[in-house]
């Protein structure tokens, strides 16, 4: 079922909807969820996030636009930040992996808002052009969390192939974006 | 000032990153048990060994809740989630009371009581996936494997087994021998694993035509070498000059090629999948049965296990077949499938070694948990 099919469901019996959207997309927000929480929660917590997901969603659905984003993209987008509020919450300090770092100038300050769209629309411009497969692994590796083990088997590359490329790709992004930002 | 990645972009709006969760794999879970959590269904339970999980389960839900539920909750303020990363503020937890969940079936309940020590593994070092050259024979209406009958005739009424359930219809033991649609298991893989890197190459290439020329001379000429040879390169890059017209016209078909062996694979693996563990899940739903997920890592291969007592799996069949069946999905083929025991491996499930009785093991998730929560 499509996604503006689903969410017209979702309005006309929400019940019925929402199981369409669980059948269509438990596994994916579960393999969001895990990558993030997988070393600091245990499996039922997991799954309690992946249903916060949904609860959430099943709360919100009228916020979804599906002119702007793919219920995909939607739902991954949320299940990425619960799943880093759980691990916030479970930790005290969250480590930042030093490899994923970029220098970004004072003015682009997260209270300035213009400034912080432009940042990340520039810097997600820039992550996709780096192209498959670098892109996914940076993305996958900085923003969702997976392990370059995980990224390796789900690429079909070895993981000392996903390590490389990333440290490449990143060194390319801080030259790229040093001449932007 | 140095940001992370994630940290730049934790507020981006979902349109930004359109697209770009395209490639991320679902995985395999049982969605009935988020289901009932997000719709507020109940399955039904009423064996013994769901009562003494229950137990169990109310003690650690009471020592978790302060640790773990209310800060999460916390957390979720009014804020919109899709957009908003919480702060990690925890001021306010001790204000949400934490809601409805009234019992825990994960396996971390089953080894706080220790039943875990009583789960019967199989002696066999194959992983559980694979279908058993163990004779077949049969035990009060179900087929099963000699092993587990031999230990079934030894076993009290309450021992726990670690079962699960195989087809002994003609399915190959590995996915590579495994026709789908005429073509095997391995030429789909092959097919993906020569596609993807083509892909990669040639946009890398397109990016460099385009003028990022001191990336390719450092890196990225190398690695299409590295990955592809030198022929491929020259079609697209001789004398220090680009074909963009050729790149652009091959990027196009290795994008069409690349997405169409991807999702081909998919398709010929979740077949596979399909056809070789029946949905034993389904005693779940009719008999109360305790199912969790197992999963092997050198393989990346899911199947499930029942966590049974012999009295449990001696009436099986006469259990499930008076159920009341309302969803024809989980239908079970007793015909066609056969049980056997589980082998318990280091490699997939890490049981802390704590010596308290009232601290919950880790199940470790980095080297692929196996037993995973299923019921509610």
């Amino acid at each position: 079922m499509e996604d503006g099919a689903l969410i017209k469901l979702c309005h006309s019996d929400k019940n019925k909807g929402m199981e369409q959207v669980l059948k269509k997309y438990t596994g994916f927000v579960f393999a969001i969820v895990k990558s993030r929480l997988c070393e600091v929660c245990d499996s039922s917590e997991i799954e309690d996030c992946v249903s916060d997901v949904f609860i959430r969603f099943s709360e919100s659905f009228d916020k979804y636009d599906t002119q702007r984003s793919s219920l995909k993209t939607y739902l991954g987008v949320m299940a990425k930040n619960l799943a880093s509020n759980a691990a916030r919450d479970k930790l005290s300090t969250m480590p930042l992996d030093d490899d994923g770092m970029i220098d970004v100038p004072d003015t682009f300050s997260v209270e300035d808002a213009a400034a912080e769209k432009e940042l990340i629309k520039v810097v997600t411009e820039q992550i996709k052009l780096l192209g498959p497969p670098d892109s996914d692994i940076i993305f996958r590796k900085y923003y969702i969390g997976q392990s370059s083990k995980q990224i390796a088997k789900e690429l079909k590359m070895s993981v000392s192939n996903v390590d490389v490329r990333a440290h490449r790709a990143m060194e390319k992004l801080r030259k790229i974006l040093g001449g932007i930002i | 000032m140095k940001k992370n990645i994630e940290e730049i972009l934790q507020n981006a709006d979902p349109a930004v990153l359109d697209g770009m969760f395209d490639t991320i794999k679902a995985e395999k879970i049982d969605e009935k048990n988020i289901k009932n959590k997000v719709l507020g269904k109940k399955s039904k339970k009423n064996t013994a060994v769901w009562r003494v999980l229950t137990i169990a389960a109310s003690f650690a839900l009471i020592a978790a809740a302060g640790a773990l539920v209310i800060p999460r909750l916390a957390g979720q303020g009014t804020e919109d989630p899709v957009t908003t990363v919480s702060t990690g503020d925890k001021s306010n937890a001790a204000a949400v009371i934490k809601p409805e969940k009234e019992y825990d079936s994960s396996l971390n309940a089953l080894i706080s009581l220790k039943d875990f020590d009583r789960i019967i593994w199989s002696d066999d070092t194959a992983p559980a996936y694979l279908p058993s050259n163990s004779e077949i024979t049969v035990y009060n209406g179900i087929r099963v494997t000699k092993e587990l009958y031999e230990r079934l005739q030894t076993a009290k009424d309450n021992d726990l087994f670690a079962v699960t359930a195989k087809r002994n219809i003609d399915i190959p033991e590995k996915f590579e021998d495994f026709v789908y649609e005429g073509k095997t298991g391995k030429e789909y893989l092959d097919e993906h694993n020569r596609t993807y890197p083509i892909y990669g190459a040639l946009h890398l290439l397109e990016q460099s035509a385009d003028g990022n020329t001191t990336a390719f001379e450092n890196w990225i000429r190398d690695s299409i070498i590295e990955e592809q040879g030198e022929e491929f390169l020259s079609k697209y890059y001789r004398d220090g000059v680009f074909d963009k017209e050729r790149i652009r016209k091959d990027l196009d078909a290795a994008r069409d090629a690349s997405n169409f062996a991807a999702r081909a694979y998919e398709e010929a693996f979740n077949a596979y999948a399909a056809a070789s563990y029946p949905r034993i899940y389904a005693f779940r739903e009719y008999n109360g049965i305790e199912i969790y997920n197992g999963y092997h890592a050198e393989t990346d291969t899911h199947y499930y296990i029942m966590i049974v007592t012999k009295s449990q799996l001696a009436a099986l069949k006469a259990d499930y077949d008076k159920a009341d069946k309302h969803e024809v999905d989980y239908g079970f083929d007793f015909e066609n499938s056969y049980f056997s025991l589980v082998p318990y491996s280091e490699e997939d499930v890490r049981y802390a070694q704590n010596g308290s009785d009232t601290e919950l093991p880790a199940i470790a998730c980095e080297v692929e948990q196996i037993l995973e929560t299923m019921a509610e």
